[in-house]
């Protein structure tokens, strides 16, 4: 486990840092953790000292970043431009959208990649929206099948130099969303420093980040933040976040997730929070429990197939679930090439063998 | 002829940078190259960004005890090798 620093904790907390003895070791674990702004806005206030040359490095790494967010600010206005004459609609998920609407300033919130969802009345022509975006790929038409029969939520693209995870579904959890026409017509547009973009309506961003923090199995300090900037920024109507979470099974992971990164924080989360029970809520303490998390990435490596599960447990949607599932054991052949996990012309048999032993062995409850 | 008030010089905008404990880091995002200024040379470069070459000079002159001659030329320099380097640029003239 590569647990973050103790002065991380406090820092994310709002509590005086614990004290830093071994500057390197502090600062692998501020990059591991994705908290360079925190940590360089903790100092420059002094709240905390570092030596000049960690210092350096703090700007040097946020200069990075914020370079890294002014490109995928042109990718996402590429993107645009790109489908305006497909006459296809994206709303931007998670990294730039969550940094420019609860954080001060670009590079304040780490992300690797742009998240978008696309307009799901755009699916009908969805050959010619991957054609817009990457008209390298070649497998558009696989691409436009699957998404019509639901076995695709998202494909990886390259836009440019910038890698797009474009969404079919918001929400990615394997089980279709039941209200993808309410996540969508509840987008609204914003303005930014950076353009105006089209972002999901605050509950439904809290969730989509709730159960990201799942899937990375809540490896990492930074994304502990975005749901605290949420709980103290963003207008939240409670009941509508719970009538959302209620409608798409996801009581058990989306509270579960709420309680264990304000608890981790020592924050409120402003309401009574749902504290749910039963199997379901047992088994998640067995895959994603406090002892596992925080673990940065050697946590995530070890467990890379974990958020499989994630399906498993949702309720009231057993017959989605049991088709997940056998997706998942039964993978079609196309959405393994699509997602780049089988090159063609490779054993398909070979490939299920060794997926399967990764899989089991991933799974092992620690 | 600058205009009085306004300043003399700016950081383009394909450069990114940060003042760190009065140092500052900069960061052209055209040649992908960091570069770090210390205390004085920070110092310098937000004088300049902020107030009219002449007012900069006159107030370097008053806070830091060196020869008004060692430091315009100093000034001159780095102003020089910045804007060589594409990590400062003369305001355009109205």
């Amino acid at each position: 486990m590569t647990a973050p620093h103790p002065a991380l904790l406090d820092l994310a907390s709002g509590r005086p840092p614990a004290p830093i003895d071994d500057e390197a070791k502090f600062l692998r674990s501020v990059g591991e953790h994705r908290m360079v702004a925190t940590v360089l806005a903790a100092h420059q206030e002094g709240a905390i000292g570092l030596s000049p040359a960690t210092a350096t490095a703090l700007g040097m790494w946020d200069l990075a970043e914020r370079r890294a967010h002014l490109l995928f600010w042109q990718t996402v206005h590429e993107v645009e431009q790109r489908l305006a004459p497909v006459g296809a609609a994206v709303a931007v998920l998670k990294g730039i959208a969550t940094e420019s609407q609860w954080y001060d300033g670009l590079g304040q919130r780490a992300c690797t990649d742009v998240d978008l969802l696309l307009d799901p009345g755009a699916f009908a022509d969805l050959g010619a929206v991957v054609d817009a975006l990457d008209p390298g790929r070649g497998d558009a038409s696989t691409i436009e099948w699957l998404v019509g029969r639901r076995l695709l939520q998202h494909v990886d693209l390259r836009v440019g130099a910038t890698q797009v995870d474009l969404h079919f579904d918001a929400l990615k959890v394997g089980i279709p969303t039941r209200q993808a026409g309410e996540v969508w017509a509840s987008a609204r547009v914003v303005d930014t420093r950076h353009g105006t973009i089209r972002v999901l309506r605050p509950e439904i961003e809290l969730v989509l980040l709730l159960l990201h923090l799942n899937k990375d199995r809540f490896a990492y300090l930074g994304p502990f933040l975005d749901i605290a900037r949420i709980l103290e920024r963003a207008d939240l109507d409670h009941g509508y976040l719970r009538r959302f979470v209620a409608a798409e099974g996801l009581d058990v992971p989306v509270w579960k997730s709420l309680v264990a990164v304000t608890a981790t924080l020592g924050i409120d989360p402003g309401v009574d929070v749902p504290r749910p029970t039963g199997p379901r809520a047992w088994s998640w303490d067995l895959l994603w429990g406090a002892r596992v998390r925080l673990g940065g990435h050697e946590a995530r490596e070890r467990a890379p197939s974990v958020q499989r599960f994630l399906a498993a447990h949702a309720s009231g949607r057993a017959r989605d679930t049991l088709r997940e599932l056998r997706r998942q054991v039964v993978p079609r052949r196309e959405l393994l090439e699509v997602a780049g996990r089988l090159e063609p012309g490779r054993s398909y048999l070979r490939y299920l063998a060794v997926d399967r032993r990764r899989f089991l062995a991933s799974a092992r409850p620690e | 002829m600058t205009i009085t008030g306004e300043p003399a010089f700016e950081i383009p905008a394909q450069v990114l940078y940060r003042e760190v404990d009065g140092q500052m880091v900069l960061l052209d995002l055209a040649s992908e190259q960091y570069f770090g200024l210390d205390e004085v040379g920070a110092d310098m470069v937000t004088r300049l960004t902020r107030q009219p070459f002449d007012e900069a000079l006159s107030s370097l002159i008053a806070d830091y005890e060196v020869e008004p001659e060692t430091l315009h030329r100093d000034l001159d320099e780095l102003v020089e090798s910045l804007v060589g380097a594409g990590l400062l640029e003369r305001v355009a003239e109205g």
